[in-house]
């Protein structure tokens, strides 16, 4: 029968099973390929990998004083660190920037669009248009309007998430029960009471959902902005090495950007429950 | 100094766009009464109580509900804490516990955000009073056991005591009811007839000592079964004959008070709907 529930065990078998197949899968692959050509770097060995796991987190060393020197002090401080300190510090100030000011202002914007349908009236068109736009498409238009700076990264998560982010909590909010909102009024709340003790409380469950949603958008828009104008972060490194076909370095950084895509989820998931213990005991 | 009229509803007429609901109510209602508004599905009986809520605004005429402060009849003006509400359903606040929404309406009456946030010790002595008082509520409608459970682990009947005790904590003017029981089985149904029956016994104690009645009650029903049993006056609302002029009231009359402990007298019950039905309903067709 179809939708048969299956054991525990079986579903952990499973699930390594498939692990293990990518794993024998990529041996193999690589096998071949450095069988043709041992110096091959588009599917590395597991030794290459190592080495390239080396180069993200060991210091450099300054080979070369001329150079640096000729570089000047800036670029010198910054080969003190490591490569992924260095693109962790860059690439994660422009998200953790970008996306809270986009998370703070669009939760702020949906709350008063849900809560008074006058000002949803007045900003829901810009909104949509806004959602529709590509920010990766419209990418020369940040660099003209925010510089290449810090500042155009943050502007292009916000372009990207914010109105995605408005527009769902909005629409959370203005969903509300009007008859919890009557028996809250009955009840002697204030206008700012109904917001804060009923509105963002029952709706909390759905609103960490939107969040999360946002998230992949967001490194999305980000990884796409530094694969065009950076000189460092994530982006920047995986198009160095893209460009030398060096696969070593980008295969470790694409596994580490998923990493924090299974943190920042598994991170709200618990928030949910931790903020929402009702939320999975309605009946 | 209390009135004698908890509510005084005064040539209320209600239409949507051409479609007239309401011609001419009139009606007051007496602190310590238990009204039951009966009538046919779409007469009305709704609309009337959301004007009284007050999250309707009647064409015309005006709803006044007594002020102790004033010492007289205040308009009604939006829903305020005056008047308390169970709805049929969305009842509860499905992030609380039940005693934290009965909790909910003190907190709400009693504080702000403001002073929840800077003065977090007296609001945690305050809310440690207010769980007292929330507690002793349950306690009445017979959910003490109950009273840390969310409103999604809860039964429909136990919703409605939790609703009706988030209602009553506020010692509202009157306690308005929607169709409060509709969604219940039979058994359920009239395990909570029998505790609006109780609040009434607690208004003829109340009396004998010569205080003033606590609960006053409307109640919106479809069932005129219900309404005899629960309430000691009934008002009949129907536009038939009349679709097209609004709905008027065509029955209001006291009834006998039943008590909440002996069992429901179906044969008397009966006999009463038979004379409300006639009277209310059937005088046009005759």
């Amino acid at each position: 029968m179809l939708q048969s529930p299956i054991s525990a065990t079986r579903r952990t078998v499973l699930g390594l099973l498939s692990i293990l197949v990518l794993l024998i899968g990529y041996t193999v692959l690589s096998g071949l390929k450095h069988r043709e050509n041992p110096e091959d770097k588009t599917i590395p060995t597991w030794t290459q990998l190592g080495d390239g796991m080396l180069t993200i987190i060991e210091k450099p060393v300054p080979t070369n004083p001329v150079l640096a020197a000729a570089l000047g002090p800036e670029v010198q401080r910054q080969d003190q660190q490591s490569m992924l300190v260095r693109d962790l510090k860059a690439t994660g100030t422009r998200f953790l920037l970008g996306y809270g000011t986009s998370v703070v202002i669009g939760l702020i914007l949906g709350t008063a669009m849900g809560s008074l349908l006058s000002l949803e009236a007045l900003t829901i068109m810009p909104l949509r248009l806004a959602s529709r736009i590509i920010p990766t498409a419209a990418l020369a238009v940040f660099f003209v309007l925010a510089g290449t700076d810090l500042s155009m990264y943050v502007a292009m998560i916000v372009f990207g998430t914010l109105p995605a982010i408005a527009i769902g909590v909005s629409r959370e909010i203005a969903s509300f029960p009007r008859e919890l909102r009557y028996k809250a009024y009955t009840l002697g709340a204030s206008h700012l009471e109904l917001i804060w003790d009923a509105f963002l409380p029952v709706r909390a469950p759905e609103i960490i959902e939107i969040v999360k949603s946002t998230i992949g958008p967001a490194m999305v828009y980000l990884l796409a902005a530094e694969l065009l104008v950076a000189n460092q972060g994530f982006g920047y490194t995986i198009r160095i090495f893209s460009r030398k076909l060096d696969m070593t370095v980008v295969y470790p950084y694409l596994l580490i950007l998923a990493f924090f895509g299974f943190l920042f989820d598994f991170v709200l998931r618990k928030t949910q429950v931790k903020l929402c213990p009702w939320h999975n005991k309605l009946g | 100094m209390t009135g004698r009229n908890a509510i005084e509803i005064r040539g209320i007429s209600k239409s949507f766009g051409s479609h007239c609901v309401l011609d001419n109510i009139d009606a007051d209602i007496e602190a310590g009464q238990t009204v039951a508004f009966v009538g046919p599905s779409g007469c009305g009986k709704s609309t009337l109580l959301n004007c009284i809520v007050g999250t309707l605004s009647p064409s015309s005429g005006t709803i006044s509900v007594w002020n102790d402060a004033k010492e007289r009849p205040v308009p009604v003006d939006g829903p305020g804490r005056d008047r308390g509400i169970v709805y049929q359903r969305y009842s509860l606040f499905p992030h609380l516990t039940a005693i934290a929404n009965v909790a909910f309406g003190l907190m709400l009456d009693e504080t702000s955000v403001g002073f929840r946030c800077l003065h977090p010790l007296r609001w945690r002595r305050l809310k440690h009073l207010h769980f007292e008082k929330a507690a002793a509520m349950l306690e009445k409608v017979g959910l003490g056991e109950a009273k840390d459970k969310y409103p999604g682990e809860l039964s429909g009947g136990m919703c409605q005591r939790v609703a009706i005790a988030q209602a009553l904590v506020m010692r509202p003017r009157v306690l308005l009811m929607d169709e409060p029981f509709g969604a219940l089985d039979e058994a359920t149904r009239e395990s909570l007839q029998r505790l609006m029956l109780q609040l009434y016994q607690e208004n003829l104690e109340a009396r004998a000592e010569g205080l003033h009645p606590p609960h006053t009650v409307i109640i919106v029903t479809h069932e005129i079964e219900e309404a005899i049993f629960v309430g000691d006056r009934i008002i009949a609302l129907s536009q038939v004959g009349r679709e097209s002029k609004g709905a008027r009231i065509v029955y209001d009359e006291r009834q006998p008070v039943f008590s909440p402990e002996s069992p429901k007298d179906r044969l008397r019950i009966a006999s009463i709907k038979d004379s409300v039905v006639k009277t209310a309903f059937q005088s046009d067709e005759s």
